[in-house]
């Protein structure tokens, strides 16, 4: 982690309802810029709620969420996709459009209206797609394409905005195990090499361990426990949180915390 | 194919297509019960144009075609057009921006709130014009925009109009309408025909005021809608991926619901109510160029003017003098090419 990280994105005294049901209480949260943040908690705990109303697909109340200092909600729209990319959860396409055309729609908050894409834009495109491995895709229909690699189309559509920032929203829940490790891996990618700063929600709380700088641990709407995987991830708090007796072990390959669910009705198999 | 040489193949492709569009409407110019001859024809127009009226040739051309032509063929002609035009960039708008392949222009139950309109116009015989326009089609118009405006105050929650509501209340108001409609055609059983024909849709009364005034409607509306074709490509992602691409999607929606609706009103108090054609040629479009809307858009546009001249052609020539409804005809051959793409697309994906 180099010296410089200020925070890009602070977070202060956010609540939010939904039909008077509270999801999220209380959210107070600095992330600082340049690293990789995971949301992590179980279902229902508020972590997509969270991360839309950063992505201010749902409109958080004024003066909560601050970017660079500035209310987010003072940003216009196409100004603040420059700064923001969001990679929705479930992203299936069932359009006529080919993969190149998806990752261009990236470039929207650049292009005037009637303006169409110019030499930079299809150049911002192709850098995209190589930096996720899907510029051998580009001229595939979306449709066609596996889960994966559609993916992987999706996020490269985000890279295209050129933001600081990037959120995605469970980007590996449906994914097989090796197209998990590759999303992972690209996302680290962008991450470390072009400090693109990451807030993801994750499922998988090894997964989270091994690529997040900092776990975010939400649970019934309130951040729990925020830190290092190592301090957040603990036998204790595991219990507390998921009702789950877990085992906690260091991951021999990169010394990562890693939990093994003890199974309780079968625990003497 | 690269991403170039598809953007030049759409050029074209539009291109072919409007020539396509213009040799129709010169050939279909001749057709019709009475027998003028595709030269006098196109005679009779020169003699109208400003600068090529000298290359034109009147002799022998009697002056009762030349009204035939003028004032009954070319308006009926030039209508149909835009009708077919306006139908189908409300079609491709529908399905774009409710991300719903089944909607139609009338799913916000435009069709049903028309023909109460034009029935109850009918029945209480509103005879008087309003801007030159009839008692009838101002009625009709008038409660398509009430029952759009209905229509979206049921399904709004807040500033929001989700789009399960929209089509939910769309076809709840409809068939409410259309009950009022049975009840009045039942009870004013001498009024019946004219209430029929005129759900069933038809240009035969097509005039030169009614092709300025939906031209003057048409156009720059049509330019409104390419105007956001980027923006309904980007909607058709999802909501949530189009507005953290920098577009309000709320306000998009309204301004594409508010200008269809008015297109549409425009057309259903002018041509009755034309089924088919706003639901299957945006379609017939996508299977062939695929769902960028830049390009559906005008495609639409042009295809479905086509579309509807041939249509209309045939039921003003088919069993002439007796008119078919023009409905019955797009749904006659418009359904069956349909189907036999769909099951060649099925084919292919399989």
């Amino acid at each position: 982690m180099s010296m410089d990280n200020f925070s890009i994105i602070k977070i202060e005294g956010l609540n939010y309802s939904i039909n008077e049901k509270e999801i999220l209480k209380d959210i107070n949260l600095e992330i600082k810029k340049g690293l990789f943040y995971s949301i992590v908690g179980p279902n229902g705990s508020g972590k997509t709620t969270l991360l839309r109303n950063i992505s201010r697909t749902i409109e958080p109340p004024k003066n909560t969420i601050n970017i660079e200092t500035k209310d987010i909600l003072d940003f216009k729209y196409k100004d603040f996709a420059k700064i923001l990319s969001y990679v929705p959860q479930n992203t299936s396409i069932d359009l006529d459009f080919t993969s190149l055309d998806v990752v261009l729609m990236g470039r929207h908050p650049y292009l005037k209206r009637f303006e169409s894409e110019k030499q930079w834009d299809l150049a911002v495109a192709e850098k995209s797609m190589k930096m996720t491995n899907t510029w051998h895709l580009k001229d595939k229909s979306i449709k066609t394409l596996s889960g994966g690699e559609r993916q992987r189309v999706v996020i490269a559509r985000a890279l295209a905005q050129e933001s600081r920032i990037m959120l995605l929203d469970e980007p590996i829940s449906q994914l097989d195990i090796h197209n998990q490790i590759e999303i992972m891996d690209t996302i680290r990618l962008l991450n470390k090499k072009y400090g693109i700063t990451v807030i993801s929600v994750l499922h998988d709380l090894n997964i989270a361990a091994q690529y997040s700088d900092y776990l975010i641990f939400l649970h019934e709407g309130q951040i729990v426990s925020l830190g290092e995987p190592d301090s957040v991830l603990t036998e204790e708090t595991i219990k507390k949180v998921y009702n789950l007796d877990v085992l906690m072990i260091k991951n021999p390959i990169n010394g990562k915390p890693h939990l093994i669910p003890k199974s309780p009705r079968y625990s003497g198999l | 194919m690269t991403f170039e040489d598809r953007k030049k193949n759409y050029k074209s492709l539009i291109l072919i297509s409007i020539v396509v569009l213009l040799l129709l409407i010169l050939s279909t110019i001749a057709f019709g019960a009475a027998n003028i001859t595709l030269e006098d024809s196109l005679n009779i127009i020169l003699s109208k144009i400003p600068i090529l009226k000298r290359f034109s040739n009147m002799q022998n051309i009697s002056s009762a075609h030349a009204a035939i032509l003028l004032n009954i063929r070319l308006p009926r002609i030039l209508l149909s057009c835009i009708v077919g035009m306006g139908l189908s960039i409300v079609g491709a708008v529908y399905q774009g921006i409710f991300n719903n392949p089944m909607a139609d222009p009338y799913v916000l139950g435009i069709s049903s709130g028309a023909a109460l309109g034009a029935a109850i116009a009918i029945v209480f015989h509103v005879e008087s014009m309003f801007l030159g326009i009839s008692g009838v089609a101002f009625s009709a118009f008038l409660f398509s925009i009430l029952t759009t405006l209905v229509v979206y105050n049921i399904a709004r929650v807040g500033n929001k109009a989700p789009t399960v509501n929209l089509l939910l209340a769309g076809v709840a108001v409809s068939f409410f309408l259309s009950s009022l409609i049975s009840i009045i055609m039942i009870l004013n059983r001498n009024e019946l025909d004219k209430i029929v024909f005129w759900t069933m849709g038809s240009l035969s009364a097509a005039n030169w005021k009614q092709v300025i005034f939906l031209f003057v409607v048409t156009v720059p509306l049509f330019l409104v809608m390419l105007f956001f074709s980027r923006d309904i490509n980007i909607i058709l992602l999802g909501d949530d991926s189009a507005k953290s691409l920098g577009i309000n999607v709320e306000l998009v929606k309204k301004i594409m619901l508010l200008i269809s609706s008015v297109l549409i009103a425009s057309i259903v108090s002018v041509s009755g109510i034309i089924g088919f054609v706003g639901l299957i040629i945006p379609h017939i479009v996508k299977l062939l160029i695929g769902s960028d809307h830049r390009i559906l858009i005008p495609f639409s546009a042009i295809i479905g003017a086509c579309f509807m001249l041939l249509s209309d052609t045939l039921a003003r020539t088919l069993l002439a003098p007796t008119e078919i409804p023009v409905g019955a005809i797009t749904s006659l051959f418009g359904a069956p090419y349909f189907i036999y793409l769909l099951y060649k697309t099925k084919k292919r994906v399989l």
